[in-house]
């Protein structure tokens, strides 16, 4: 019997606000890409504020374990891809620029991509 | 850089770039599990799952993955193969990968699709210790770090 590869998209949905939530995502993610699973995270919502720089540092799902940027570097290193949703600039505002975002985020994307990705993976989560 | 106090036993064969030692059995088997380099680099494991019994490996895939603190890792095969059985004890001891790997903590079995070949690609003795070595210097592998020998006697 054959493994086929499966592909998994993570929509994280907890930020802030939840910081005992917000490890689990990445975490899941680095042991289904170790699985050999095709892992995409995708920051939306109040997640988004994962990806700007000092937020995940500064952000403890356990107040005695790592901050939640060790687990998202883990997942990235795991093989793991990690995307941001874009929201619309308020009226009269520039776009987020990207290099405003943590290195470790590939790309961000529309809602409308988003959409277009929870239809193609074979399974999606949300976290 | 040396691996001091780390043992690579004779009688196995190993895969230093996946941390892997390798056994044939004389049923033709392959039996795998974590060497004491993997063990000195993941530090005390919690958890190993293993791919289902029946599925087939290919060489550089994983076979599972491994729970340690604060991170995870995939195992991944040196050689193609369908998984044939788990180390039952594992379920219930994940932590004998690290406290006797070359023993009781064995990982998992294959049934290898083209073992001579395989074989010919696995290191043992002084090659393999040397790549052991080259492995660690790439990891940055502290080997002063004694907190090895310190969780395998409970500390």
């Amino acid at each position: 019997m054959a493994e086929t590869a499966r592909r998994v998209l993570i929509l994280v949905v907890s930020g802030p606000s939840t910081p005992a939530r917000c490890a689990a995502p990445f975490h899941i993610a680095t042991l289904l890409a170790c699985m050999d699973a095709e892992v995409t995270l995708y920051l939306t919502g109040e997640a988004a504020e994962l990806a700007c720089p000092g937020v995940a540092e500064a952000l403890y799902a356990d107040p005695d374990g790592a901050p939640v940027i060790h687990f998202v570097r883990q997942a990235k290193q795991a093989g793991a891809g990690l995307y941001l949703c874009r929201k619309p600039p308020a009226p009269g505002q520039a776009p987020t620029a990207p290099e405003a975002l943590i290195d470790e985020v590939d790309d961000y994307g529309s809602g409308g991509e988003l959409a277009a990705m929870i239809l193609e993976y074979d399974k999606v989560l949300s976290l | 850089m040396k691996l001091d106090g780390l043992t690579f036993p004779d009688d196995r064969l190993y895969a230093p770039e996946h941390n892997l030692w390798l056994r044939e059995e004389p049923d033709g088997e392959i039996t795998l599990g974590l060497s004491d380099y993997g063990v000195a680099l993941y530090g005390e494991i919690f958890a190993f799952t293993p791919k289902r019994i029946g599925l087939r490996i290919a060489a550089g895939r994983s076979f599972g993955v491994v729970e340690f603190a604060k991170a995870a890792a995939a195992a991944k095969s040196p050689l193609a193969g369908t998984v044939s059985a788990h180390n039952p004890q594992l379920e219930q001891r994940p932590a004998l990968i690290h406290l006797d790997p070359y023993g009781e903590g064995w990982m998992i079995r294959l049934t290898p699709e083209d073992w001579p070949a395989a074989r010919a690609q696995l290191l043992h003795g002084a090659s393999a210790v040397a790549a052991f070595e080259r492995e660690a210097e790439r990891d940055g592998f502290n080997p002063d770090d004694t907190s090895v020998q310190a969780f395998r006697r409970g500390e």
